[in-house]
């Protein structure tokens, strides 16, 4: 090595690990608060060999009053402060703070403290600003060290050029009896190798040269000193005036792993002279420079990972991502997530509906209802409590707020709202409201992408029908009776691609020739009235019911969103009873399997049929003429319904076909 | 299977032979309760020029009555890698990931990347001539998340 060359040093660098932040943003909150003076903390650095260059770790428990002892860690007492704003952060003296933080180490070496605790040689201190709202945190740290005090390198090698194996087992077996307090600094005799804490220097004064210098490093560069050294030789300095400008030998101890055995093979010795010119430095450097090289601060958000809302949210989405990589690969579930849904009823269906919905990850929930939330309610409608009863909480607000509080990152709202029915004639007075209401709900279904009907009244369904037909929504339908259900998806409307796969034993009906709630159950007059899925009967029904279809709906609802053809989607009725779907059939189906168009349940014998029907030409909600009306005239159309439904089958043709009058919406009960 | 008492034992034999070591494992949480410590280990690395550190917990699943590994990777400024970046960085990419999910550390209380103990009970019967049942699961298992586990530890198998 040439003479004339300066020990380089290299410096340490910040490792914050993520407990540090959840511990900082506790006691800013719950402790420190407005406080701005310091806090003391601990920080780590590890002697034992990586392929990193050295930094200094804190964690939760840089916070406690007695810094973790951990094996191969050496600890480092440093102060945090934590400015209030963004501007005193900016503000912020920061060579005065890194000088005061100097000059601490400096008076610890003439009160003599460094030679009882060689750790308060190293100190670090922290610059941070905290906005808790965004959970950004601003961070800048300085590891103080005099900036004039230099070293003239005269020999910088591996100590095995030094020592032979034996020599440096025996070196490592005294080292490893030091204290872990007394590691940072101490004296290794030359000969014998014994070791002395720190505080020897002041007896030795005159034997000095018998000893290495000793110290821990943090660094395992070859060439370079790790920066601990520099508060070292001003300890030196200060405490041998006989060193001054004279060769010292010093030791970096380095611990590694070498073919399974803790070795020193990789500690150096260096030989360097310390300068003449002595005296309380009077400039401290060692700010860190931030991830773009420059001096400056750091930033990092931490939203994700603190933020209790951002945690729920991503646990459930990757709860959901966990369906996708174990066992459906071609799932879509942003399209899922992305799905707004309109929930017109927010009773025992309502609920389950949006329930299942928020376990799919569905983030985007509209409910509708017009009444209160009802003493008889909270033990059969899961999102409503017994203190929304006594509130008397409107029903579709009660589900949207308890809904976010079930998870917070559902977007939900609710909306009170009497849906306009055929048959319910509007007086002049309640013309502007029933107008309003109108607009209001059309609104919400072209808002939409996913209708669900879930009232318990038949005509209230027939508006909503024709709007979510009319805007091109998917329309799904679930329908009570006591122990029946109906669950089903409206046929959209529109030219499709060619799908004829028909399969042996089944009629194939495209999605654009399903029909409708109302097609279906006059096309169906005949089922005895045990069958009668519907509420037609009224609204007492076996407990169980609503969460089956309400759980089945929404199944359904899934299985379109992810055809490839979506609402458009084919469905296959059994002609034959001994017909099955089995793998090979080439049916349109989609990764979660077949699309049926409804499904009817009996709980009487656990029993559940998958029918599929032709959308009706007469039909009073979904038929051509129906839908030319409405693009045609409007609200004037719909006035005339709701004031008389007869409107309805005149205009369909049906009035001349009916025979049974209770089978028609007009006798339906307005009660619900 | 292992139940607490086992599990504790071979913990601290473990932590015995890292201090030995100098390999940085220690015993975290309240030692004297049922589950209420566990194992860990931090170990810097470099990606892509970064650093990252990667924290690795030992602890006990009661319910599957077995140990589970759970780590979580953080930057130097404290942020956390999300999952798909763990599995970029532990080189998974493409490959179909069965056994890596989320769960909640049982001490901590907070979301870990943890390794499903679904089959964990199996390989624990396979492991039933180790004397110290915990060292063979680990350092098989530890390699598929980065965490290689010195030969050294072989001496107490």
């Amino acid at each position: 090595m040439e003479q004339s060359q300066l020990l380089q040093f290299v410096p340490f660098s910040s490792c914050i690990n993520h407990s540090f932040w959840n511990k900082y943003t506790e006691i800013k909150l719950d402790v420190d608060k407005l406080e701005e003076k310091g806090r003391s903390i601990w920080g780590y650095y590890s002697y034992i060999e990586s392929q990193l260059s050295p930094f200094i770790e804190v964690d939760s428990t840089s916070f406690n009053i007695k810094g973790a002892d951990l094996k191969g860690q050496l600890a480092v007492a440093g102060k945090l402060f934590n400015k209030n704003t963004i501007e005193n952060f900016k503000d912020c003296d920061k060579m005065g703070l890194i000088k005061a933080s100097g000059d601490e180490i400096w008076e610890n070496i003439i009160n003599g403290k460094c030679l009882k605790s060689p750790g308060l040689l190293n100190s670090f201190v922290v610059l941070s600003f905290a906005d808790l709202k965004k959970y950004n945190y601003y961070y800048w740290f300085g590891f103080p060290a005099p900036s004039n005090v230099n070293l003239k390198l005269n020999v910088i090698e591996d100590i095995s050029g030094k020592f032979n194996n034996d020599q440096m087992d025996q070196l490592y077996v005294n080292y490893s009896n030091l204290c872990e307090d007394q590691k940072h600094f101490f004296l290794v005799h030359k000969e014998h190798f014994e070791m002395k804490h720190l505080e020897a220097v002041v007896d030795l004064k005159d034997t000095l040269d018998q000893y290495y210098m000793a110290f821990s490093d943090a660094c395992f560069d070859p060439k370079y000193s790790g920066w601990v050294l520099k508060n070292f030789m001003l300890f030196l300095m200060y405490y041998c005036d006989k060193l001054r400008g004279k060769q010292v030998d010093f030791l970096s101890f380095r611990v590694s792993r070498e073919n399974g055995k803790i070795s020193l093979l990789k500690s150096l010795l260096i030989r360097a002279s310390l300068p003449e010119e002595f005296g309380k430095p009077e400039a401290w450097i060692g700010w860190e420079r931030n991830e773009r090289g420059k001096m400056g601060p750091r930033m990092v958000n931490l939203k994700s990972s603190i933020d209790p809302q951002c945690l729920a949210e991503t646990a459930v989405d990757l709860n959901l991502k966990l369906m996708k990589w174990r066992l459906l690969p071609d799932i879509d579930l942003e399209k899922i997530k992305n799905a707004k849904c309109l929930l017109l009823g927010s009773g025992t269906l309502g609920c389950s509906v949006a329930r299942v919905l928020l376990g799919w990850g569905v983030r985007q929930i509209k409910f509708v209802d017009n009444s209160t939330v009802s003493y008889s309610n909270p033990v059969r409608q899961s999102l409503f409590t017994y203190e929304d009863c006594v509130a008397g909480k409107p029903k579709a607000q009660a589900a949207a707020d308890n809904l976010k509080k079930i998870f917070p990152g559902v977007e939900s709202e609710g909306y009170n709202l009497t849906i306009p029915m055929p048959g319910h004639p509007v007086g002049e007075s309640t013309l502007e409201h029933t107008k309003e209401t109108v607009d209001k709900l059309r609104d919400l279904i072209v808002e939409s992408d996913v209708v669900f009907l879930l009232m318990d009244s038949r005509e209230s369904r027939w508006l909503p029908t024709l709007l979510g037909l009319v805007y091109g929504k998917l329309v799904l339908n679930a329908a009570l009776g006591f122990d029946t259900y109906l669950v089903m998806r409206h046929g959209v409307r529109g030219e499709t691609q060619n799908c004829s796969n028909n399969v042996k034993g089944f009629k194939m009906i495209k999605g654009n020739n399903l029909g409708c709630y109302f097609c279906n159950d006059i096309t169906a007059p005949g089922n005895s009235l045990k069958d009668r899925s519907l509420d037609q009967q009224c609204t007492v029904t076996r407990p169980g019911i609503s969460q089956i279809a309400g759980a089945l709906v929404v199944e359904l609802a899934i299985s379109i969103l992810q055809h490839k053809l979506g609402g458009f989607a084919p469905a296959y009725y059994k002609m034959q009873k001994s017909a099955e779907i089995c793998e090979d059939s080439a049916v349109e189906d989609c990764i979660l399997g077949v699309l049926p168009h409804s499904l009817r349940g009996f709980l009487s014998t656990f029993t559940q049929v998958l029918p599929a029907t032709e959308k009706y030409n007469q039909c009073i909600a979904c038929s051509d003429s129906i839908v030319e009306a409405y693009r045609t005239k409007g609200f004037e159309f719909l006035l005339n319904v709701f004031n008389s439904s007869q409107v309805l089958e005149d205009m369909t043709g049906l009035t001349e076909m009916y025979t049974l009058k209770d089978n028609t919406i007009m006798d339906m009960s307005d009660s619900e | 299977m292992l139940d607490w008492e086992e599990f504790s034992k071979h913990l601290s034999q473990m932590k015995s032979l890292s201090d030995e070591l100098l390999d940085g494992w220690a015993i975290l949480g309240k030692t004297g309760t049922e589950n209420g410590a566990y194992l860990a280990k931090k170990v810097p690395r470099l990606f892509e020029e970064a650093l990252l550190l990667f924290e690795y917990n030992v602890v006990y699943d009661l319910s599957y009555g077995v140990p589970k590994l759970c780590f979580n990777v953080f930057r130097t400024d404290g942020s956390m890698l999300q999952l798909n970046e763990c599995i970029h960085v532990l080189g998974f990419d493409g490959e179909p990931v069965l056994v890596l999910t989320q769960m909640d550390h049982p001490v901590l209380q907070r979301p870990f990347f943890t390794l499903h103990p679904c089959k964990t009970s199996e390989f624990m019967d396979f492991c039933s001539n180790s004397k110290n049942p915990l060292v063979s699961w680990l350092s098989a298992i530890g390699p598929t998340v980065g965490l290689n586990l010195a030969n050294e530890y072989s001496q107490c198998t």
